[in-house]
């Protein structure tokens, strides 16, 4: 939806979260565009195939603020970062802040209605350096942010929780999933590419990407798509640890795998809303990352699990009632 | 390995707008309060008697094939005290006197609710907050508090509070101030039994933001004109929000609006520019008017306030 565009010197910045709504049951499409009406009057995007999706339309925030650096650079930027949410399966939430970093034609700030003409533009009137910002942004720990579009994300989804829509029946624990990122234009001199995960100690995750694509919503749509897939391992992680298998209590299996089986295993479809010029950098983090070999275990595990239980309970039946066999 | 060629299906289906149709000009042949309007014919007359020139040399400015369409906007939002069955014919034989047409007429109580629709709360949701310096990202709260400003909170001295008054005074600060600051703070609505009152400068951006076309509801326009030939009714709610007075009258959007009002208004005016300073516009409804325009070899400025002009004039 966003007519941004990357361009040569451009930085995109962005943080994601990923949450489950407090719904006990998966939204309708009707309910669905009802709860991401976040602009009135604007349109809410949605697709039942190859699963339910929906998009948000953008709400802006104004800032007049420095620019994230790892150095402590003082650079000034002006402009608009854009927020919207998602809702993947009618029960996963997304909200998605982000803005590019341009330089500015000027060395002084213009009226404000210049910068809302470039909806999630900032335009940075000292020299920014992508580098230096982008690992203050999102690689080193302690970096100065600076801009505050976590806070911003984080009160989009807790927003949406608070709908009267929802019955506020979350139908298992899930923390929300913490992505900051910021992508990088490739260099000209052929640098095969930036790739760099940090994750931190209370689990935030921070990506750093070097990718040449022309279109930003079609980067969020990637960005997302990782956070998503990456936040389902780490919930899905939980549940398996909580159920505790080979204790062979049958009732905290149901307890925590149940839900994972009724709303959550469902859920996981890598790269479905990303471009398929995008798989590449998809495969390669899957490829450093091993989401998708982990989830094979992991639902291999559940399913072991679920049989073996299955297989538990004939025996135990059969004992009860020999009759039967 | 080459990859094979994939035709891949939209995800998500882009928003539809409707495209308005547009003039290259809206002209506002001014503005008026019910109360002058209770001058009676003879004050019509000289006010559009002062006009007159100024839409004479807008038109000889945009000669055909360019599309201008007129406009006037009457007040029935904050006082009825005549009805459109006596008010419209008295506009129109003192416009036409002075030589001039009204294409539309438009009720001032339609920026408030048009149908369905308030096209003030649309606005109201598309504003982002100038943000002073400092400011990052934490969205000021202009939905609850119903102001806008383009300058930097000011805390007086008040003589309430010992601490606040012990405090040194401080300048206000404009926002992007290259030298000097012109501070503006805009009230955009207060409560009067209960309810919500919109204020003159905050239905006077949603009436620039209907003539440049830009105001949608879930991709639909929230006024369009309806043509009345009928007699005018007793009751201002009877006439619909947007009277087409004309046949074959250019359309009612356009790319850039221009209003012709007395000197009295540069205040509300002043204000408005403030607010649309903050408007953003549906992206979708940005794009689509920018191809329109290009198609047609319009220069647009990209920026909303960019596309209003004003003419002052007491008539001296």
């Amino acid at each position: 939806m966003s007519s941004t565009t990357a361009s040569e010197s451009a930085l995109t910045i962005g943080e994601v979260r990923t949450g489950l709504l407090g719904h006990s049951a998966q939204l309708s499409m009707a309910e669905t565009v009802g709860l991401l009406d976040l602009v009135p009057g604007e349109q809410v995007r949605h697709t039942a195939y190859p699963r339910a999706y929906a998009v948000s339309p953008q709400r802006l925030a104004g800032i007049d603020c420095l620019m994230p650096s790892r150095s402590g650079r003082r650079v000034r930027g002006v402009g608009t970062f854009a927020t919207r949410a998602t809702l993947t399966g009618g029960l996963i939430a997304q909200s998605c802040a982000h803005t590019t970093l341009v330089p500015s034609s000027r060395r002084y700030r213009q009226a404000w209605s210049h910068y809302l003409a470039e909806p999630g533009v900032v335009e940075c009137l000292g020299r920014l350096r992508p580098e230096d910002a982008a690992a203050g942004f999102a690689e080193d720990e302690h970096g100065h942010l600076n801009i505050e579009m976590g806070r911003t994300a984080e009160s989009t989804i807790f927003d949406l929780q608070r709908s009267g829509l929802l019955d506020g029946r979350q139908p298992l624990h899930a923390p929300l999933g913490r992505w900051r990122w910021a992508l990088q234009p490739v260099r000209e001199d052929g640098d095969p590419g930036l790739y760099r995960l940090t994750v931190l100690p209370e689990g935030t995750r921070l990506l750093r990407l070097a990718v040449a694509w022309p279109d930003v919503s079609d980067l969020l749509d990637l960005v997302e798509d990782l956070a998503l897939h990456d936040w389902l391992l780490d919930v899905v992680h939980r549940q398996i640890e909580r159920a505790r298998p080979g204790a062979g209590d049958l009732d905290r299996t149901l307890q925590h795998i149940g839900p994972v089986i009724d709303h959550l295993l469902h859920h996981w479809m890598p790269r479905a809303r990303v471009q398929p010029g995008l798989y590449g950098l998809w495969d390669a983090f899957d490829r450093f990352q091993g989401l998708t070999r982990q989830w094979g275990l992991a639902t291999d595990r559940i399913r072991d699990h679920v049989a073996l239980n299955s297989l538990r309970l004939v025996r135990r039946a059969e004992s009860e009632w020999p009759g039967l066999g | 390995m080459t990859e094979p060629e994939l035709e891949v299906a939209v995800l998500t289906s882009r928003p539809r707008v409707e495209l308005v149709p547009r003039s290259h000009l809206s002209l506002e042949l001014g503005h008026l309060y019910m109360e002058d309007l209770l001058d009676g014919p003879e004050a019509l007359r000289r006010h559009f008697a002062r006009i007159g020139p100024w839409a004479g040399s807008v038109r000889a400015r945009h000669p055909a094939p360019l599309r201008v369409s007129t406009c006037f906007l009457v007040d029935d939002y904050f006082s009825r005290l005549t009805s459109p069955k006596k008010l419209v014919p008295e506009i129109l034989d003192a416009a036409r006197d002075a030589g001039l047409g009204i294409d539309y007429l438009v009720r001032e109580s339609a920026c408030a609710s048009a149908g369905e629709v308030s096209p003030a709360e649309l606005v109201l949701g598309r504003i982002v907050s100038d943000p002073p310096r400092g400011s990052n990202g934490l969205r000021p709260p202009v939905h609850t508090t119903g102001w806008v400003s383009n300058s930097r909170d000011r805390l007086g001295p008040d003589g309430l509070d010992e601490a606040l008054a012990t405090r040194p005074w401080r300048p206000p600060e404009q926002n992007g101030a290259r030298s000097h600051s012109i501070c503006m703070e805009v009230q955009l609505w207060d409560e009067q039994d209960g309810r919500r009152r919109w204020s003159c400068a905050m239905l006077s951006a949603v009436w620039q933001l209907l003539r440049l076309g830009l105001l949608r509801h879930q991709g639909k326009p929230v006024v369009s004109p309806a043509r009345w030939t009928a007699e005018y009714p007793d009751r201002w709610e009877d006439l619909p929000p947007l009277v087409q007075l004309a046949d074959g009258a250019q359309p009612f959007a356009a790319f850039q609006t221009m209003s012709v009002l007395e000197t009295r208004f540069a205040g509300v005016e002043a204000a408005v520019r403030t607010i649309l300073d903050q408007v953003s516009v549906d992206p979708a409804v940005s794009e689509q008017t920018a191809a329109q325009a290009a198609a047609q070899g319009i220069e647009l400025p990209g920026d909303v306030v960019g596309r209003i002009s004003h003419v002052f004039d007491d008539g001296f």
